[in-house]
This record gives C-alpha cells, structure tokens and sequence, in this order.
C-alpha cells in the first residue's frame, strides 16, 4: 500500500483533489473500499484528511466523520472535599512505624519506651520531611556520603517492603542498574538521610513485595532522570494497585512465594505449576505452610484501635514538643 | 495456673498446626452450646484463650469482612452463631477481660493404664447450671472489702475526669 505523508499530499493540485472528492466523496470516508486513486488521498489510513485549502475542507466537513474533541482533563480535587481521607491522614501523626510489635507475653510490652519513641520520631519529622509512602512506590533518596562528591549520593528505587517499630523503621529500595540488581535497605529515622522524594506513590494489596526479585525486571527498572509525577491531593483516595506480576519460571525462584502467609495477591504464582506439581504443592502447603493462621484469631494483631489513641498521642507530642523549644529559645 | 512459657512462646504445639486448629474449633464450638465441658487441662487452657478472643470479636459488632470470616470460621454452626450474638455477648457486655473459668478435676487414677491425665473443666462464667465448687475469693475480709471500695473510687475519679474533659 502506498503510504503517502503529509508532504507529498501538498503536492498534488487541489483542483485534482476536488475531482477525487467529487466523485469518489462517499468512498473516502468508508476505509474498507479503496481504489487506488483516492489511496493517495487517505492520509496513513484515517478518515480524516489534512487539507489546506478552504474548499475541500468545507467539503469534508459535510461527510467528515463525527469528531468529537475530547473533554480537557479536569483536576483530580475540585476543591470542595477538605478534610483528609481516612487512610491518607498527615503522616507525622500517625504512620506505620508507630503501631508498637507485637510482643508477647502482655507483661513484655513496655508502653513508656512506646510513647518515648514516638516522640522521638515526630521530632525527627520536623526537621526532615519524611512523605506518606507504601511498599510498591518508587522514591528517590539522598544520604550523607563523606566520601562522594558533594557529600551526598542519591538512589531511586521501588519500595519492597517497610518494617520496624519507631527509630529503627527500615525501607527496602530496589532497582536493577545496568543489569545488575541492587537493594539498598535504608534507616527511615537515620540522622544520614537527608531528603525523601516520593517519584510514585502507588500502594499495592501486599506489604511484601520481595516477589519481584524474581519477577518481571521491569517493574524495577528504574532510571534515575525519572521526574516526580504529580502528587495527589490528600484529599483523594489512593487507588491501591490490584494487578497481577508476571514471575520468571519456578526453577529460578529464590524462596517458596507460595508458601509465604498472608499469600501475595499481586503476583501469579500457582499458575506456574503442572497440574500434578499443583495438587503436591497444595498438599504440602496445608502441611507445613501457613495456612492455618488464617484463621488463628490469638496470633493475629488487631491494630484497629490503636489509630485513634495514637493520633491524639502524636498531637499532644506535638505541643509538648512546641513548649519545650518556646522554653529553651 | 501457668502465666506463661519460655522464649515468649505462650502457645502449645498439641499435635501440629493443622491437628491443633480443628480440634480447637471443636471444643469451642462444644463450649459454646454446652456452656461447660471436661477436657484435660492443656486443652482447656488453649481453648480459653480462644473464646476469649472470639467473644471480644463479636463483641465490636462491626460488619466487617475480618468478624464475618473469623465468626464464620470458629462458630461452626448457625445455632452457635445465633447463641453467640444474641446470648453470650449481651452477657459480657459489661464484663472486660476473663469470661471463663477452670477448675480442675482429680487425676485420672487407671490402675492398668498407665494414663495419669489432668482432667478439668472450662465453663463459661454466668452459665445457668449449677456452680462448680471453684474456691472464689470471699468478698468479705477486710482485704477484699477495701480492695472493691478503693476499684469503686478509682472509677468514679476516672468516670469524673471524662465528664469534665467532654465538657470542656
């Protein structure tokens, strides 16, 4: 097929154009019959033509087909929604890292060493801004080098998984540089981080997405000229990301996925298996994986309460901690 | 009583995870439409542990995906389920903490067997059958009757506080 561009159309006279349209105007616009003489009028195969002169386009607009501009995207927030979605809430009253471990028996749990902590990571806050980010975001994170240049260094990598109490809250960042994966494990209250960049804020279903070491190595691929797409609104709902990672073939696995408990959503891992390998691998998983704590109520930690009394903690900190620098200064 | 065991293990094995599971759920089920049962004393330990969890759960009454499973899952039958919401919690409403008891039995003496097992029974506090010869504190020396008078004024003191702060 003669693929004509732009340029060349020009050259042929409008007065043959006109000809063409004349004749064959009700064949134009339909793609599916096309003669060789109106093929070179058919721009890249739309049905639309790019035409210069006035007349021919006050032809086609009569048969042209019915386009209809798309609508200008609006702003995700309009401004009237002004209060904090309930999982989005402002990040140095309450995060993650402030839910205390689990630690039994009940009489092991030392609630001031909790509070302490507590403040101590909102004082941490004030002087860094550390962003709202979950397991499957892509940050970019700069640390205090002595030895490179300009003191500082900086990584972009995605966000594996988030674990720790207070100070000691550490992030996995993964990305695979010039085929050779690296994992750095960062300290999120450590005096070395100087600034946090959150390039994508994504949240996925699982929390531990160590999975995709033996996945698809684009999802970790990351250049480091990314540039920081636009934040959303604290106002808007996160959409959490509920698709599904293609893994490499099961021999090259590192760890048994699906074994792990709670079993990851976000990754196809049974469809790798045979089907006798499947039913095997079904029986052994009710044998010695960790299914059963699915449902074994006295192992699971229910934190559902502890959001409120943490939020009016970290508030009351908050003051505490603005009386004590009018005190000193 | 054992408070609890080493290296912060506060669960017994009892046969594997899956065993321990289903055999769980049976004798809460049984204690949940029987009110009292004899086991032995292992089985009744973890068991208490159990329904005490299971009634602080329903006792949230949220319609959540997480109670609809857990409920779904330990009170087996609709009967159970039933006897759960509409019984057991507006019984321990008011009730926080410990809503069973265990009183042990005398060992099981089989001269041929060799078979020496701790029986006990578990029963559910407020149950309608006669009582169990469990020693309770008695309520009236001097100790205990201060004891209540000061839990008594600690409350009133704590039930003031939140007045004023609602208030203000």
């Amino acid at each position: 097929m003669n693929d004509y561009s732009r340029e060349q159309l020009i050259i042929f006279s409008f007065s043959d154009a006109w000809v063409f349209l004349n004749r064959y105007c009700c064949i134009i616009m339909s793609t599916r019959i096309l003669t060789p003489a109106v093929r070179c009028l058919n721009y890249h195969g739309t049905e639309t033509v790019n035409i210069i002169s006035m007349r021919c386009r006050n032809v086609l607009k009569r048969f042209s087909s019915s386009f209809v501009q798309p609508k200008r995207p609006t702003l995700k927030s309009d401004g009237s929604k002004t209060s904090f979605v309930p999982g989005r809430e402002d990040p140095k009253l309450f995060s993650s890292e402030y839910i205390p471990p689990l630690v039994r028996p009940e009489w092991h749990r030392n609630k001031l060493k909790y509070r302490l902590e507590r403040m101590d990571c909102l004082r941490r806050r004030n002087v860094v801004n550390i962003p709202e980010f979950y397991p499957g975001s892509i940050l970019a994170v700069t640390v205090y080098d002595p030895h490179a240049a300009g003191q500082k260094s900086r990584f972009v990598g995605r966000c594996l998984y988030r674990d720790g109490f207070g100070l000691g809250c550490k992030f996995l960042l993964r990305n695979i540089v010039e085929g050779e994966g690296i994992e750095i494990v960062y300290q999120l209250y450590s005096p070395v981080m100087l600034k946090y960049e959150v390039l994508r804020l994504e949240k996925w279903l699982d929390t531990d997405l160590r999975y995709l070491r033996d996945a698809d190595p684009d999802y970790c691929t990351i250049s480091f000229d990314m540039p920081a797409e636009a934040p959303l609104p604290p106002t808007e709902e996160l959409p959490v990301f509920k698709g599904k990672v293609k893994m490499k073939k099961f021999e090259l696995w590192n760890f048994n996925y699906h074994k792990a408990w709670p079993r990851p959503y976000n990754a196809y891992l049974e469809e790798y298996f045979v089907e006798e390998d499947f039913m095997e691998q079904k029986v052994m998983q009710e044998k010695r994986g960790h299914g059963h704590l699915q449902y074994d109520i006295c192992k699971h930690y229910d934190t559902r309460q502890m959001k409120e009394e943490i939020t009016k903690e970290m508030k009351l900190n908050q003051k505490r901690i603005e009386a004590v620098d009018k005190k000193i200064s | 009583m054992p408070r609890g065991f080493a290296h912060g293990n506060v669960f017994r094995k009892l046969g594997g995870h899956q065993r321990r599971m289903k055999l769980l759920k049976i004798l809460v089920n049984a204690l949940i439409k029987n009110e009292r049962i004899e086991t032995t004393f292992t089985k009744a330990h973890e068991t208490q542990k159990y329904i005490h969890r299971l009634i602080d759960i329903a006792k949230q009454s949220t319609n959540d995906a997480y109670t609809k499973d857990m409920v779904g899952y330990w009170a087996d039958d609709d009967s159970n389920k039933t006897k759960l919401f509409n019984v057991l919690v507006p019984r321990f409403a008011e009730h926080s903490g410990k809503y069973t008891r265990i009183a042990m039995l005398p060992t099981w003496h089989i001269k041929d067997i060799d078979d020496h097992k701790k029986m006990a029974v578990l029963e559910l506090k407020g149950n309608p059958l006669p009582p169990l010869p469990v020693k309770e504190d008695n309520p009236h020396t001097l100790q205990n009757v201060l004891i209540a008078a000061a839990k008594n004024d600690w409350k009133a003191a704590k039930n003031t506080q939140s007045v004023s702060e609602s208030s203000s």
